[in-house]
């Protein structure tokens, strides 16, 4: 027994010659992963040490001069704080100074007043790839004209493990937040190509939840593998929507549910990825827990499901949770996975009266009205012209 | 040595490169890959030229271990392991490489209840950050190179066998099941902690005895029971059975412990594991990867 004192003496030195001097890594918030304090709602700051078990007043001061976050300044009160091993939560609250949502000096930490009655939000995916005609940036100028309560990115942000893109997206992120508008983000599957560099910018908890104002918005993983679910994420789902306190769920995942089924169109354009494990019971979670809208990207195509995995292009408005694909923002490669038209690049206008959902579809010339499926095409809400022109192609 | 190596090396090579993904037709992939690699050529030079393995070459590989994963360590704490880079590749393997000497200088002398104990800690960190598992390989490897890991107290052998391959490749297949579930979160470490606490207490005289009573092939269906009956809420006990039944099966392995077969099929299994983990939403096989992960009421 003794002759192993030796080796666990050296274990705990190896372990403080790695550790020091302190280090902390933020994981919550982080860029696409806001914290909203609401009245009576405190939210968690959450971080892990490169030594376990120090003193949380060291923690926090790694905090404030190796990220600028004070959780005991800033317009911030701290209430409380947990550790685990070398993670540490610090819970804080703050004062709203008006109705709506605001920053805080921290980026990535709101706080909320009184809630209008109408607001939208507005989610898109599936970016330009690096070389293409640019589309983010005119996006971003459309929201500062549309000014949503929030932006939901689903996924393929950054075709390019380059960390120049992931500063780009930082940037054009960071223009919404400054305009007072929080980005929540999901991954998609070609933010495997550099996970590292993903990671890094967005954080490690790719699966979260983000209250704002009536809503839940849950932004699940579902590019692990190959799309799907694993049982731990999908416990999490259901412990979520178990506990909404009487907010409106919104689900964002980069993945389709359904597959297209009998409405592919040819071959589908080779991109009829969905959701495979845990699918049924997905919908079915969906249905009990009264899921309004599940939004996903993913086939750079609109498309709506309901939770029979039926195609409706008959009409927005039927019962039951809307399985709802949005079209690329800006991937040149746009498809028909689906008889629904091809489409043109845009995003998803979701309107919300009294924390309900009362339309998310784009009324259009040549469709119905109200539109099923449609999104609004790219520069619709542009600034004065449109920067970029809406590429409509005939279905 | 050789347990050693295998989790704390070969497992936490599988698990990162498949979580972070690599390019296969990279220098740094073929880096990582170098280790396994060289294996057979380790266990050859082993067998023709014992005398190089009690040179001075074996504490120079620990003390290189140890150098690499400190290095490594404060290279990568608290970030994320970039796989195209070939500094880091390098060092990994060079780590790879000083730890593999240093198993082949002990083959089959260090092992016991207080190695499975030090596995279990690492693995423990691992939650902390992953680079601190690879750091306590290091440290390992440095402790034997230098001779400062106390040697392995001659164990009873048990009156059953088991072959090397259905064991291993089984091992590898279930083990990884937590890290494909939790992904980035740390529980995967807390059960792969759980696995190795799970085959020391198995080692404990009591529970040798409790194990003795029971038939391999009962083991390896028990340990093949645990890749379809998963629980996601509960696995650090999960973990600790497959441990138990792993420390009964690994006394029955035989002795000295052959790494490269080993290596050989507990990295297949580690390897058709991800694969099936991967494609878990597949006809047929959605049915026995995940609990309920192809049915409507899972867990609702």
């Amino acid at each position: 027994m003794k002759r192993w004192i030796l080796p666990w003496f050296l274990a705990l030195a190896a372990l403080v010659a790695v550790g020091l001097p302190l280090k902390v890594r933020l994981d919550t918030p982080r860029l696409g992963q806001p914290v909203v304090i609401a009245e009576g709602h405190p939210a968690w700051v959450e971080c892990r040490a490169s030594l376990p078990w120090v003193p949380a007043r060291w923690v926090k001061q790694a905090l404030k001069t190796q990220w600028g976050l004070d959780v005991e300044g800033q317009g911030l009160r701290l209430l409380r704080t947990e550790r685990h091993g070398n993670r540490y939560r610090f819970q804080i609250t703050a004062q709203a100074p008006g109705p709506g949502v605001h920053r805080t000096a921290f980026d990535g930490i709101w706080v909320q007043g009184p809630w209008p009655s109408h607001f939208q939000v507005v989610q898109a995916g599936d970016f330009h790839w690096p070389g293409q005609e640019d589309t983010l940036a005119p996006f971003i100028d459309e929201m500062l004209v549309l000014r949503p309560a929030a932006v939901l990115f689903s996924g393929d942000m950054a075709y390019d493990p380059d960390p120049r893109w992931f500063e780009m997206l930082f940037r054009q992120f960071h223009r919404l937040e400054a305009a007072g508008i929080p980005v929540i983000s999901c991954p998609g599957n070609h933010e495997r190509k550099g996970w590292s560099q993903y990671l890094r910018t967005f954080g490690p908890h790719t699966f979260h939840r983000v209250d704002l104002g009536p809503l839940a918005i849950l932004s699940l993983d579902s590019a692990h593998g190959r799309d799907q679910f694993t049982p731990s994420q999908f416990q999490w789902l259901k412990a979520q929507l178990d506990d909404l306190g009487g907010r409106t769920p919104i689900l964002q995942m980069h993945h389709p549910t359904f597959d297209p089924g009998a409405y592919k169109q040819g071959n589908g354009d080779g991109s009829g990825g969905s959701l495979e494990t845990y699918r049924a019971a997905f919908v079915k979670l969906c249905e009990t827990r009264r899921v309004p809208i599940i939004l996903s990207g993913h086939w750079h195509q609109d498309v709506v499901f309901d939770s029979q995995g039926r195609l409706r292009d008959d009409t927005p408005d039927f019962p039951g949770p809307k399985f709802v694909t949005t079209t690329a923002l800006g991937d040149a490669d746009l498809r028909q996975v689906v008889r629904w038209e091809r489409g043109a690049f845009g995003y998803r206008i979701l309107e919300f009266e009294g924390g309900r959902m009362v339309r998310y579809t784009h009324d259009r010339a040549g469709l119905p009205k109200p539109a099923p499926i449609a999104s609004t095409p790219l520069g619709t809400h542009a600034p004065g012209q449109a920067s970029v022109k809406a590429k409509e192609v005939a279905p | 040595m050789t347990a050693l190596w295998l989790l704390l090396y070969v497992a936490w090579l599988v698990r990162n490169l498949a979580m972070l993904t690599v390019d296969g037709r990279s220098w740094a992939t073929f880096l990582m890959v170098l280790p396994l690699l060289l294996l057979p050529v380790s266990a050859w030079l082993r067998d023709k030229r014992p005398g190089l393995f009690h040179s001075v070459l074996t504490p120079v590989a620990g003390i290189l271990a140890l150098a690499s994963a400190l290095v490594l360590g404060r290279l990568w704490m608290l970030d994320y392991w970039d796989t195209r880079q070939v500094a880091a590749s390098a060092l990994l393997a060079l780590l790879g490489l000083s730890l593999q000497w240093v198993m082949m200088a002990w083959r089959g002398k260090i092992g016991g209840l207080r190695l499975w104990l030090w596995i279990a800690f690492w693995e423990y960190v691992g939650g902390w950050h992953p680079a601190l598992t690879l750091l306590g390989a290091g440290l390992g490897a440095f402790l034997a190179g230098l001779q400062w890991l106390p040697a392995q107290a001659p164990a009873q052998r048990s009156r059953h066998t088991v072959g090397v391959w259905p064991m291993m490749l089984l091992l590898g297949l279930v083990l990884p099941k937590p890290a494909w579930d939790h992904l980035l979160e740390p529980a995967w470490a807390q059960a792969f902690s759980a696995f190795a606490f799970g085959v020391a207490l198995a080692s404990i005289r009591r529970m040798r005895g409790l194990g003795e009573r029971l038939s391999t092939n009962s083991l390896l269906g028990a340990m093949a029971l645990l890749f379809v009956i998963y629980f996601p809420l509960h696995t650090g006990w999960w973990a600790l059975a497959l441990g138990l039944i792993g420390g009964w099966l690994w006394q029955r392995l035989p002795r000295p412990l052959p790494a490269p077969k080993l290596t050989a099929a507990f990295l297949l299994g580690l390897l058709l594991s991800f694969l099936l983990h991967a494609n878990s939403g597949r006809p047929v096989v959605k049915h026995f990867v995940w609990p309920g992960g192809g049915s409507e009421r899972a867990g609702l």
